[in-house]
């Protein structure tokens, strides 16, 4: 295993870097912010930038060659969204692919995954997993449900917080097939087509402008060849799609956070009070020595994670829990002593720190917060 | 599993578990070789560390000419890792092997090598750093031991403190003033001393924990002959530069310990009953004990990560300051929470002295405060106050 970037990796990263530079600046947030009624806010991302994407082979990266992708593995898919963490780019790679495409290839049959991944290489299609109910990210929870009727699934229950939700072509949706609510057995995944007759979706805007959806369905029938994986037995996959899920958006995380803090340095340097830097104060110095350790740790946990996916080691899970609450620690302290330091620049719109943090509060909640992941690890450890 | 490894590290780790297997005895097992060591013990670690020295498994980074194995970064973590593993003592001698040996190694005369080397590595000799003074602690520079020349001679006065294993030891490294007109830095030279020589008093230091690990050292005209010297007259502050970056060559392992520490928390937990329940189920307890586990596992990561950097020819950086710094906040976090588990117990033995002991992994070696201004002035190129 490496866990330095090789000549590959980071050549894709530099580009990644540019590419996010160029075409989803941070001031794209803006714009759709401030232009609810354009077509690139409805649609919460920009069509034409995400076709570039896929031009590009980055919704490809994770997809084996033989299903019209890439082959560079987790740590490339990382390496492209901690660029894009930087400019804060909005875009559906994280659920298309992290948690998309990880589905297919966890628990796809090869009809299914020939039928899908190229489309998801390619960006053609849109993919997302619909899983959480209610405010908190609680994976055993699974109230909606799924009859069999025949040879059919008949759907009835609400899904909320489906990251792009609104714009997805086809829904990876978790349902109960038997057991109490709260049981671990009797989960299944189902995919269904977001234009299926029975399914409504309402998309809500978050404080990131990102979007997030509400996904009721109506009596949605599918075939049963929309079962992906085991029926009943879906709890363990879903847990390995969501720390995949989880190790991409601490990949994104570790991009914001260089970005607020770098931004955050270079303040200290040129903003003047009593005559010097501010910077040149000591407990300045101090409080941005330990962000950086924080932020070094970071690296080497997200690298390892992303490695770890790569080499498909039984520690997945305790990478993804740890890679996540030290992002989770370290975005909520960098996004809030970037404010600090900025004084009161820091809470106008005019700097982009405030951006940061309003995405910071989102993807913590996101796929399970530090606590959830705390308790879990408990649990992994066996006690 | 760990795939980190390759095949050769792994043929070395065989070859390592191997002579363990046969050389190991029950005798050596377990026993501490830092801080305040039994006459007995140090009789037999001394046997143990020769034996060490024969395999060439002491330093087995360094040249084969000075009894190592030229090993890369991989070969020592699995060799840390194999003797961690079945609890073997490390050689009596970290400081000398691990800072000041480089250091000789860098700046020393055919001589001094000739003569030092060899017995620092079979345990012969143990070595000492004598660095810090009452007046120059963090800032080291200020030092006023002095040094004058008097013929072939160096004649030197003063006091230094804080000086682990001073009290066992058979050879120092000194650093002098030698010439008070110079700015601070410009004056200062290092000498390679026999503690033996008349005029030099040791008197060990008792720590909160009640070890004698450190001593203070008073000089009263004790003469040295001039070959003492290591490296160039006056330009002794690069050379003690050069040492305390050498320390950081350990730094990558220090994850092993914490991470024993923890394990053994954690089977304490288990095994306490509180309410009916294992305290593990303590949803307090329990979030605390995974806080630690990860932050164990975070240390290793990093850890691993500059062994990568390192492997891969890259120099190493600011990284020691940073891996120093997190090290000491879990060892700091690891004695607090292990109040929480123990209780009272937490007051007494192993676990007690810990928490006192742990305390001083922020101050020795460049305490935190030093390390950040390290970070925020090397690293992020903060200006100077
Ligand atoms: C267990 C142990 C083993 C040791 N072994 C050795 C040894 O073998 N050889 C040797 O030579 N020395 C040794 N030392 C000494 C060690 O290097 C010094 O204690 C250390 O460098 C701090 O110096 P000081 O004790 O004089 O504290 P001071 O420098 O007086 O510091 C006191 C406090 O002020 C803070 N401070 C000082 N300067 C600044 C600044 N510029 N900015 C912000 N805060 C500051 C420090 O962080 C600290 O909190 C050892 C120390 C310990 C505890």
């Amino acid at each position: 295993m490496a866990l330095v970037l090789n000549e590959e990796q980071q050549l894709l990263k530099d580009s990644a870097v540019e590419f996010f530079k160029e075409y989803l600046p941070i001031d794209t947030i803006r714009q759709l912010r401030d232009h609810p009624d354009s077509e690139d806010s409805q649609n919460g991302y920009k069509k034409d930038v995400w076709q570039k994407m896929g031009e590009m082979g980055w919704p490809a990266t994770i997809i084996p060659e033989e299903y019209g992708g890439l082959g560079f593995g987790f740590v490339g898919l990382g390496v492209v969204l901690e660029a894009g963490g930087r400019t804060l780019a909005p875009s559906p790679l994280l659920s298309s692919v992290a948690l998309g495409a990880s589905a297919l290839l966890l628990a796809g049959s090869e009809e299914q995954k020939n039928q899908w991944l190229p489309q998801i290489a390619s960006g053609e299609a849109i993919f997302t997993l619909a899983l959480q109910e209610g405010p908190a990210h609680n994976p055993r929870l699974i109230t909606t449900r799924a009859e069999i009727k025949g040879s059919d699934y008949v759907i009835n229950g609400k899904k909320t917080f489906v990251s792009d939700g609104h714009i997805a072509d086809q829904l990876v949706v978790a349902v109960r097939t038997d057991g109490d609510d709260n049981s671990r057995k009797g989960q299944s995944l189902l995919l269904v087509d977001t234009k299926q007759a029975g399914v409504s979706i309402k998309r809500s805007v978050m404080v990131d402008t990102r979007n997030m959806a509400e996904i009721s369905f109506d009596n949605v029938t599918v075939p049963a060849s929309a079962l992906l994986g085991e029926q009943d037995n879906a709890f363990a996959v879903i847990e390995q799609i969501v720390d995949r899920g989880n190790i991409a958006l601490a990949a994104e995380m570790l991009g914001s956070v260089q970005e607020a803090f770098e931004q955050t340095i270079e303040y200290l340097k040129t903003r003047e009070q009593f005559g010097q830097p501010i910077g040149s104060f000591q407990a300045l110095q101090h409080r941005a020595a330990q962000m950086f350790c924080e932020i070094e740790i970071g690296k080497s946990l997200v690298m390892s994670a992303l490695n770890a996916v790569d080499a498909g080691g039984f520690d997945i899970p305790y990478m993804a829990c740890s890679a996540k609450v030290h992002m989770c620690d370290t975005y909520r302290l960098v996004s809030n002593e970037g404010i600090q330091m900025h004084g009161g620049m820091g809470v106008t719109d005019e700097l982009d720190i405030g951006l940061f943090i309003k995405r910071a509060r989102v993807v913590m909640q996101m796929l399970g917060d530090e606590n959830f992941h705390v308790q879990r690890y408990a649990s992994l450890r066996g006690y | 599993m760990d795939y980190r490894y390759p095949p050769e590290a792994e043929a070395f780790r065989q070859q390592v578990r191997g002579w363990l297997e046969e050389n190991l005895t029950d005798e050596v097992k377990g026993l501490d070789n830092r801080g305040d060591i039994e006459p007995d013990d140090l009789l037999i670690l001394k046997g143990w560390n020769k034996k060490l020295a024969e395999e060439r498994m002491v330093a087995i980074s360094w040249p084969e000419e000075f009894g190592g194995r030229a090993a890369g970064v991989m070969d020592q973590v699995v060799l840390a890792e194999e003797m961690h593993r079945v609890g073997a003592p490390g050689p009596l001698n970290p400081i000398g092997l691990n800072n000041i040996a480089p250091s000789i190694m860098t700046y020393g005369t055919e001589e001094q090598k000739e003569q030092y080397l060899k017995p620092m590595l079979s345990g012969e000799h143990i070595w000492c750093q004598g660095f810090s003074e009452p007046e120059a602690g963090s800032d080291l520079a200020s030092l006023r031991t002095r040094a004058v020349e008097d013929g072939d001679d160096f004649v030197i006065n003063g006091q230094k403190v804080w000086n682990t294993l001073g009290h066992y030891a058979d050879y120092c490294e000194l650093l002098v003033r030698t010439d008070p007109d110079a700015p601070k830095h410009a004056g200062i030279s290092c000498l390679l001393i026999d503690m033996k020589t008349p005029g030099i008093d040791v008197r060990p230091l008792t720590t909160m924990t009640g070890a004698k690990e450190f001593a203070e050292i008073f000089f009263e005209d004790v003469r040295v002959p001039k070959s003492a010297l290591l490296g160039p007259l006056n330009q002794g502050w690069m050379v003690a530069m050069n040492t305390l970056s050498n320390e950081r060559a350990g730094i990558a392992n220090l994850h092993l310990g914490v991470r024993r520490k923890i394990a053994g928390l954690i089977d304490e937990a288990k095994s306490r009953v509180v309410d009916g329940k294992p305290l593990t189920e303590n949803p307090v307890v329990r979030s605390r004990l995974a806080k630690a586990y990860m932050m164990g596992e975070m240390q290793k990561a990093v850890g691993d990560v500059s062994i990568a950097g390192a492997a891969n020819g890259e120099p190493p950086g600011a990284e020691s300051s940073i891996v120093k710094i997190c090290w000491t906040e879990i060892e700091h976090l690891v004695a607090e929470t292990s109040a929480a588990v123990l209780g009272a117990d937490a007051l007494t033995d192993r676990w007690g002295d810990n928490r006192l002991y742990t305390r001083a992994t922020s101050i020795a070696g460049g305490t935190t405060q030093v390390n950040r201004n390290i970070v925020a002035r090397r690293v992020l190129g903060l200006p100077k106050g």
